[in-house]
């Protein structure tokens, strides 16, 4: 099995559902001819060509209420947000309309749409470019929300979240496009949605990390692993469905668990992880649940001052040691 | 004006008490004299009385609390009262220990004291790791370590007091038990179930009037000789041993006796001896003779000055008139507090009380 890039995961995930389904369609600005800023989507356009491949103009409202509407007509289509940032523009499209529109009419409708947005801080994009906003959608009812952290995970949970008859939002993370690299079966499978992944086994703390900061909590658990604390990683995959069984149960083995997430901290998907664990786990936790996310400050363009406004490997390993009293 | 329920001093030098059990739940009418709690105190379980009419309301103490004497726990309201809300009454608390919820569950799991464990956490807080190193357990096998009752507590402190420092020495008789069986017999077949030990308090008594230094304490370098003859009788209970009294033996009858004796045995078996069943004893006997033990010494009880080990009953070879004969023989053991007593003295008690046992 081949070791592919993150982004060459999401490009085959959408190859192969839009071979599979002739009603799955991309739109997007630049997604085309540029196969998007991050190159993601190159070489689409030449196999499905410009009627399934979509350039659209600027204007993230315009092309996301199209889509919403193409859904509700029996289309299947791919929405590309370049920047998450800019869900802002189309939250309307997505809270007030393709979240509603199925519950508003008795299950007569269905919204079988999917957006493709990124996040993640660390590629000096400054503060309107830079954010991770996935605890917006994931606040509303009538949305599910993907993260996936590998290749693998990438290219099952897009493949599942197009298949899945009401919207999705998949967030994907700027960074590991091109620096997460792993296996990815060539088969046609899916990850469902809702369900947690333990990226690493472990024994004496729970890491439960997100999408980016995967990698961040691996990082920290091989340095862990030097002063003798054996860390757990859980990836959710997924903050809804929210796979609270295997959260909870990972907590209660090793007594501590730690929630690192690379959005706002504040109000965020730590804070709703951290107190689904703390209320599952209660009697089995030998300490209170620690969390790391982003500060509460506009993602800074200086190099220095970003690095240190998301969690690091450095943060989450003297966390985690502080919390193993070593 | 709303009485106060407070942990009551039940004897002398008592600091601590400890609640064993409400017998009126919070919110309901109480008489004056209505028994109200039950106190574990180092020697006894006591029931207290209220000590007014009115609602029970504001309970701080929950069973197995551990209250200083004098605290306030709850509060006997008359209609239309409410708990006073000065903090004042109360006794000062510790400050509360700080303790994980994993390490609080497996505490209450291994039946470990925390507010004997110091926590090794950030804060200085309790965790599992500080409780499973307490126990001793995690993975290894070993001796088992148990925290002892009240009681139990009170009776190591006094017999190691009373073996470092009570000058014992010990006289040692064996005794034909034929006058005794043969009584004991008669009585029980009159329907009284009296015990050989009842027999034993009786004669005992009898030979104490003709020997008050043994019915004595030994009290700061002076010899206190005593006129009531309390009579205290080792009873074995859970993982200890009381001393319950019959006092004024000397006194009683055979009849009496055997009534009070079994009364009191009955409330140390249910641990709810008063305090009154304890106290004021002036001569102790332990009687081991019903788990088949043929002689041994006894620790004596300060500040008595000397206690009787009574063995049990058994045919045995004797010579007679210079002839071997079976009798059935008894063995007593005197222990002495030899600042009081010396050995004459405690040879001529147990003459006379061999004596009077053989009428």
């Amino acid at each position: 099995m081949p070791d592919m890039s993150f982004g060459d995961a999401i490009r085959m995930a959408l190859a192969e559902e839009m071979r599979r389904d002739p009603r799955v369609v991309l739109l997007g600005e630049d997604v085309a001819e540029a196969g998007t800023t991050f190159k993601v989507l190159k070489g689409l356009v030449d196999e499905f060509g410009c009627t399934r491949v979509i350039d659209t103009p600027i204007s993230e409202p315009g092309f996301t209420g199209l889509a919403v509407g193409a859904a509700m007509a029996g289309m299947r289509p791919v929405v590309d947000i370049m920047f998450g940032d800019f869900l802002a523009l189309i939250m309307d499209q997505v809270v007030n309309q393709a979240a509603k529109i199925h519950y508003m009419s008795g299950g007569k409708w269905k919204v079988p749409m999917v957006v493709r947005a990124t996040m993640g801080a660390s590629r000096r994009s400054a503060a309107q470019h830079s954010q991770s906003l996935h605890a917006w959608p994931s606040h509303i009812p009538g949305l599910k929300v993907a993260m996936p952290s590998t290749p693998y995970d990438a290219k099952g949970l897009l493949k599942a979240a197009i298949r899945d008859d009401n919207p999705v939002i998949i967030f994907e993370d700027k960074i590991s496009y091109t620096k997460v690299k792993g296996p990815v079966p060539e088969d046609d499978y899916v990850v469902p949605l809702g369900v947690a992944d333990i990226k690493r086994q472990g024994r004496d703390i729970t890491l439960v990390a997100t999408s980016s900061m995967v990698q961040v909590a691996l990082g920290a658990a091989a340095m862990l692993e030097e002063i003798g604390i054996d860390a757990e990683i859980v990836d959710p995959r997924t903050t809804w469905p929210l796979d609270e069984k295997t959260l909870i149960e990972s907590a209660r083995k090793t007594s501590r668990a730690m929630v690192i997430d690379e959005g706002y901290f504040r109000y965020g998907v730590t804070g709703e992880i951290a107190s689904v664990i703390a209320e599952g786990a209660f009697y089995d936790l030998d300490g209170p649940v620690r969390r790391l996310g982003a500060r509460h400050v506009p993602i800074p363009f200086s190099p220095v001052l970003e690095d240190v406004t998301v969690p690091t490997e450095r943060d989450v390993f003297d966390l985690a040691r502080t919390m193993c009293n070593k | 004006m709303a009485v106060s329920v407070v942990m009551p001093a039940l004897e002398m030098a008592q600091e601590t008490g400890k609640l064993i059990s409400w017998l009126k739940k919070e919110g309901e009418q109480v008489r004056k004299g209505d028994m109200l709690l039950e106190v574990e105190t180092d020697k006894a379980v006591v029931e207290v009385e209220a000590a007014a009419d009115g609602v029970l309301a504001g309970i701080t103490a929950k069973p197995g609390d551990v209250i200083q004497v004098g605290r306030t726990i709850a509060w006997l309201l008359k209609a239309g009262e409410s708990v006073p809300s000065d903090a004042s009454t109360s006794a000062p608390t510790g400050r509360t220990t700080r303790i994980s919820p994993k390490a609080r569950k497996l505490a209450q799991e291994k039946g470990i004291d925390i507010s004997r464990i110091t926590g090794t956490g950030p804060g200085g807080e309790i965790l599992a790791e500080d409780i499973l190193r307490s126990a001793g357990t995690d993975l290894q096998v070993g001796p088992q370590t148990a925290e002892p009752s009240s009681i139990g507590r009170l009776m190591a402190e006094r017999t190691t007091a009373s073996w470092t420092t009570v000058p014992h020495f010990f006289v040692t008789r064996h005794v034909d038990a034929g006058a005794l069986n043969e009584a004991r017999a008669r009585i029980v077949a009159g329907g009284t179930k009296a015990t050989h030990t009842d027999l034993l308090v009786s004669a005992v008594a009898r030979a104490l009037k003709k020997h008050p230094r043994l019915n004595a304490s030994w009290k700061e370098s002076a010899v206190v000789v005593h006129d009531r003859v309390n009579i205290a009788i080792a009873m074995a209970v859970e993982n200890a041993v009381v001393t319950a009294v019959i006092p004024d033996a000397d006194t009683l009858d055979i009849w009496a006796i055997a009534d009070i004796r079994a009364g009191l045995a009955d409330r140390a078996q249910s641990g709810r001896l008063h305090p009154g069943d304890i106290k004021d004893g002036t001569f102790t006997i332990s009687n081991l003779g019903m788990y088949g033990v043929d002689t041994f010494t006894a620790i004596i009880v300060p500040p008595q000055v000397a206690i009787l080990a009574v063995g049990a009953i058994a045919d045995r070879v004797v010579a007679v008139d210079g002839r071997p004969i079976v009798r059935p023989m008894l063995t007593l053991t005197l222990s002495c507090d030899h600042r009081v007593v010396d050995g004459a003295r405690a040879a001529e008690f147990m003459r006379d009380l061999t004596a009077l046992l053989a009428e």
